[in-house]
Order: C-alpha cells, then sequence, then structure tokens
C-alpha cells in the first residue's frame, strides 16, 4: 500500500475513532452512546488493518466490536424496561434523586 | 510424586494462575447451588494465590531460576507480574470470602453469575500481568473489564442504577480499548513487532509513531485505573453497584489495571528513544489526577464515591512513581500499588458492613461493628500516609525516589496527597468513632456474615505492615530490578 494512502487511512480511521468516542461519551441517546462505542473500535480495526500489523491484532479488534456490541444491548435492553428512558440525562437524574448521599 | 507435581506446577505457575480462576470460574457457572458455587470460586482463587505467592517467592525473595514452559501459550515471568499477581490473586480470594456474607442479597440464580464473573476479572488482570505479547495483553484487559461490567450489570437486578453504572463502564472501556487497538498497532508498527519485552533493544524506525501507540495504551490502562481526570466512569458505577461489584471492581480491578501499566511503562521508559515522551504524559496525568480527585474526595457525601475518588488520588502517586523511570521510582509505584489496594480493600469492605452508602451511616459504628470500624479507620489512616502504615511507606519511597531524581515537585504532589486525606479520612475516623448513630440499618443476623471477618482482618494486618515492611520492601525492590533489566 502506497504510504499516502496509508497515511490518509490512517487519519481517516484515527477521525472515525475521535467521532465515535465522542458521540460515546457525550450523546444523550443511550443507543447512540452503544454505537459511538462500536464505530471507535471498528475504527480501530480498520487502523489496525491499514497499519499492516499482526493479523491476530485486527480479530481481536473485531471481536472486541462484537463483544461490546453484545453485552451493551443486553445492558440497553435492561435499562429500557427498568426506566422505560432512553436519555442518559433522565436516568441520571433519577438515579441521583435515589442515591444515599445525592450529589449533583 | 508429590514432588514430582509441585515441580510441574512451578514450571507451568503462569498459567496455573490465569487458569485457575479460569476453571473455577466455569465450574461456578455450572453449578446452581448458590453456596457450592461460590465455595468453587472461593478454591480457585485461593489456589491460583497460592501458586502466585510461591511463585513470586521463589522469583524475587529466594532468587530462584526463572522457569517458563516452553510450550503453549505465551506467558512470560518478569518483575512487576510476578509481585502484582499474588497481590490482584489475594484480593479476589479475599473479596470473594466476604462475598459470602453479600449473597443473601443476590438472587440465588444469579448468585453463581457473579461468582464466575469475579473470577473471570482476576484472570483478566493476571493474564493481561503475565502475557508475553502485546495482542495477549489487549485481549486479557478486555475479558476483566467485560467481566467487571458485567458483574454491575447483575447488580442492577436490586438497585437499578448499577445499571447505568455499567452502561457508563462499558462506553468508557469501549473507548479506552480502541484506544488501546490503535495504540498497540501504532506501537507494534514503529517497533517491528508485538513483544513488550524486546521494545527495549527493538530498532524503533519510527519513535513518534511509538510514542503515541504507548501513550494511547497508557491513557486506556489509565482510564480503567479510575485516573483522574479520566475516571468518568468510577464514582458514578462505585456509587451504585453492590457491595461485591464495588469490592471487585475498586479493589481487584484498580490494582490489576495499575498493575499493567507499570508494566508498560517500565518496557518503554527503557527504551531510549521513548522514555522522556512516556515519562512527561504519565507525570502530566499523575499530577493532575492527585489534585483534582483529592478535590472531588473531599466533598464527597457517598462513601464509595469517595473511595473512588480517594483511589483516584492515590493512583496519581503510583504515576508519579513510574514516570520517575527509575528502579526507585517503580519501586516506590508497586508498594504504592500494594497500599491502594489494602487500604481500598479496607474502607469498602468496611462500608460494607455499614450497608449503606451515605457517610452519615458511619455514625457510632465502632459500637455496632467494631471490626469495621477498626478496618475503615486503617484504611483512611493508610491513606493519610500516616507513620506505620503501609500507606506511609510508599509515600516515603516516593518522595525518596522523588527527591533523588531532583524531582522536588513529585515530593510535594506526595505531601498535597496526604493532606486532602487527612481530611476526608479523618472525617470517615470522626463519624466512625465520635458521633452517635441516628438511625441504622438492620444488618441481616445470618451465619454468613462472618466471612466478611477475613477480608477484614487481612487488610488490617497488610497495612500494619508499616511495622515490618522488610520483606514487602525488598519484593518491590527486587522486581523493580528485574523489571528493569538489572541483577537483584
Amino acid at each position: 500500500m502506497s504510504a499516502a494512502i496509508e497515511i490518509a487511512g490512517l487519519i481517516a480511521a484515527t477521525a472515525m475513532l475521535m467521532g465515535g468516542a465522542l458521540t460515546a461519551l457525550t450523546s444523550v441517546s443511550v443507543i447512540k452512546r452503544l454505537v459511538g462505542v462500536i464505530v471507535a473500535l471498528i475504527a480501530a480495526a480498520i487502523a489496525t488493518s491499514v497499519l499492516g500489523v499482526l493479523s491476530t491484532m485486527i480479530l481481536a479488534a473485531v471481536a472486541m466490536s462484537f463483544a461490546y456490541c453484545a453485552i451493551g444491548v443486553g445492558i440497553l435492553v435492561r435499562l429500557q424496561e427498568t426506566y422505560g428512558a432512553g436519555d442518559a440525562a433522565e436516568i441520571d437524574a433519577t438515579d441521583d434523586q435515589a442515591e444515599p448521599g445525592r450529589e449533583a | 510424586m508429590i514432588a514430582n507435581l509441585v515441580d510441574q506446577a512451578r514450571l507451568h505457575a503462569p498459567l496455573l494462575v490465569v487458569g485457575l480462576p479460569l476453571i473455577g470460574a466455569a465450574m461456578a457457572f455450572a453449578t446452581p447451588h448458590a453456596r457450592l458455587s461460590w465455595l468453587f470460586a472461593v478454591s480457585a482463587a485461593a489456589g491460583s494465590c497460592a501458586v502466585a505467592f510461591d511463585m513470586a517467592l521463589g522469583r524475587l525473595l529466594l532468587n530462584s531460576p526463572a522457569l517458563a514452559a516452553q510450550e503453549g501459550i505465551a506467558l512470560t515471568v518478569e518483575g512487576v507480574g510476578v509481585f502484582s499477581a499474588p497481590v490482584v490473586m489475594a484480593a479476589l480470594a479475599l473479596v470473594i470470602l466476604a462475598g459470602g456474607s453479600f449473597a443473601g442479597e443476590m438472587r440465588a440464580r444469579t448468585a453463581p453469575h457473579a461468582w464466575a464473573l469475579s473470577l473471570c476479572v482476576g484472570a483478566g488482570w493476571t493474564g493481561a500481568l503475565l502475557a508475553g505479547d502485546l495482542v495477549g495483553m489487549v485481549i486479557a484487559v478486555e475479558i476483566a473489564w467485560l467481566a467487571s461490567v458485567g458483574l454491575f450489570a447483575l447488580s442492577g437486578e436490586h438497585e437499578r442504577g448499577a445499571l447505568n453504572g455499567a452502561l457508563r463502564m462499558l462506553t468508557v472501556g469501549g473507548v479506552a480499548a480502541a484506544l488501546a487497538l490503535l495504540g498497540a498497532a501504532l506501537l507494534s508498527r514503529g517497533s517491528g513487532g508485538a513483544q513488550l519485552a524486546g521494545l527495549a533493544a527493538a530498532q524503533i524506525s519510527a519513535p513518534s509513531i511509538t510514542t503515541a501507540g504507548v501513550a494511547l495504551i497508557v491513557i486506556s490502562l489509565a482510564i480503567r485505573a479510575g485516573a483522574a481526570p479520566l475516571h468518568i466512569w468510577a464514582a458514578a458505577a462505585f456509587g451504585r453497584g453492590n457491595a461485591l461489584a464495588v469490592l471487585v471492581v475498586g479493589v481487584v480491578g484498580v490494582t490489576g489495571a495499575l498493575a499493567v501499566l507499570a508494566r508498560v511503562t517500565a518496557f518503554a521508559l527503557t527504551a531510549p528513544a521513548l522514555g522522556s515522551g512516556i515519562s512527561a504524559t504519565l507525570a502530566a496525568l499523575g499530577l493532575a489526577g492527585i489534585v483534582i480527585a483529592s478535590v472531588q474526595a473531599v466533598g464527597a457525601v457517598n462513601i464509595r464515591r469517595l473511595a473512588a475518588y480517594a483511589s483516584a488520588s492515590q493512583v496519581g502517586g503510583v504515576l508519579l512513581g513510574l514516570a520517575l523511570g527509575s528502579p526507585a521510582g517503580l519501586a516506590s509505584a508497586l508498594v504504592q500499588v500494594f497500599g491502594l489496594a489494602v487500604a481500598m480493600l479496607a474502607l469498602l469492605g468496611g462500608a460494607a458492613a455499614a450497608r449503606s452508602n451515605a457517610v452519615e451511616a458511619l455514625d457510632g459504628l465502632v459500637r455496632r461493628a467494631p471490626v469495621a470500624s477498626i478496618a475503615i479507620s486503617a484504611g483512611a489512616l493508610s491513606l493519610m500516609g500516616a507513620p506505620l502504615t503501609i500507606g506511609f511507606l510508599g509515600r516515603w519511597r516516593l518522595i525518596e525516589a522523588g527527591l533523588g531524581a531532583g524531582w522536588w515537585w513529585a515530593a510535594g504532589a506526595a505531601l498535597v496527597t496526604s493532606l486532602a486525606a487527612v481530611f476526608y479520612g479523618g472525617r470517615l475516623i470522626e463519624r466512625v468513632f465520635f458521633r452517635h448513630a441516628v438511625a441504622t440499618v438492620d444488618a441481616p443476623r445470618d451465619f454468613w456474615r462472618v466471612s466478611l471477618m477475613p477480608l477484614l482482618i487481612a487488610a488490617i494486618a497488610a497495612i500494619a505492615f508499616g511495622f515490618a515492611p522488610a520483606l514487602l520492601l525488598q519484593a518491590a525492590s527486587n522486581a523493580a530490578l528485574l523489571q528493569l533489566g538489572h541483577t537483584p
């Protein structure tokens, strides 16, 4: 792979990773947070592929993406059943009210 | 024949340390009876702990030659790993044993899952400590982290806030995993290989890429260790999870993450092309962590959140020790890791006995639960760095190493940690001994409450290591020398 394509691919993957991370950490919707995590992990897998490192590392990245997706979906379903809401701020506010020694 | 078996066990010690908890997890998961499942879990953790201690004794104190099987899974025995693995597994064994007193709070159907996940957390972190290459280390870290998330999600049965905490751990952990993968790929590309041990001697063709890779891995591990200001998951998770989940993650998880961080940075700091960049990253993180987390801990009104912030503050001190890059700095970091583990065991274990998360629940605790009160006080004193506690030794070693390297500001930061701990730790001691309870939470009169005792007594005893620290200090010093390629 030529150096220019490699650099472009790495920059794109890094940007995708940062975008996914930002969505995961700041989005109001809990579903979008999980999507952000998956996007970040996929971007990391793409970056490992572009860098031409061990195939085991790429496989590990893919496996981790699946694992986070599966566990995340399970937690989201339970959250929806328990809170009946998909807004992270609403859920945080509900928990802060109920927590002993509640903090802001 | 027994001698032969023992020799074989010693040859395969790293595999047994990682494998026994995983086998125990499978057995615990497959056993429908909650108490029997708990027994399997305790046995597996205790067995792994025994093997890890034997490995550490031989390698660090008796100077036995390194034995390692030449076939099978690539596991290596290095200084930090051989020192930290027994600490992690001992903490796990004590926490699972203490879990017998919390088992009544879990549904009988889900208790086996909780024991299995707890064992997976321990196996994951020790696997990361002993992994021979980057891929193995990254995978082991994710096993530990996802098991921790599962543990918090399970505790959402009784306390729905734990589900929110689990989601936060998952999202932050997922970002950290992505950073770790990118970092591992950059490191592998820049150094020409995925073996950590070969980093010092590697022909690093692209120092900036390799430094960026190591920095990303360091940041990822710092997130898992709950280092401020990257600890956005810790307080929310700690404040809402059940006692078992908080103990497993707060003690085993944080200790494991810190130890793995120490291992990675020890390799990186010995590589001439990478040392200064990584040292600067660690120093900045450590200093920021001490200041931010200390302020947060002073204002906390929930015991477990206070423990999370206090832990983050102590983690800052560990990062400063690692940043020094010297055998003395690494040894001080290892002593601090040990001190943090036992202080958190004491604090969180004692808080579990109070049966409430509010700081007000500690009022007059000495009349209701004297052993738990002593544990909380010992933990708080150790966090303060009070003389004759293990916390004092770790802080002192950091100051010595800092002054030796001309880092006067590191010594100042260590003092700031202690001063802040006087405020938040002193508040706990004052409530426990000098206030009267307004309202109490009645603890169930249950025989199994005694299973919390070994954890509390062990934590108190370990904190009192400050009276006779020679063995611990020698082990830490030898571990640091071994890790950095010197002869003890």
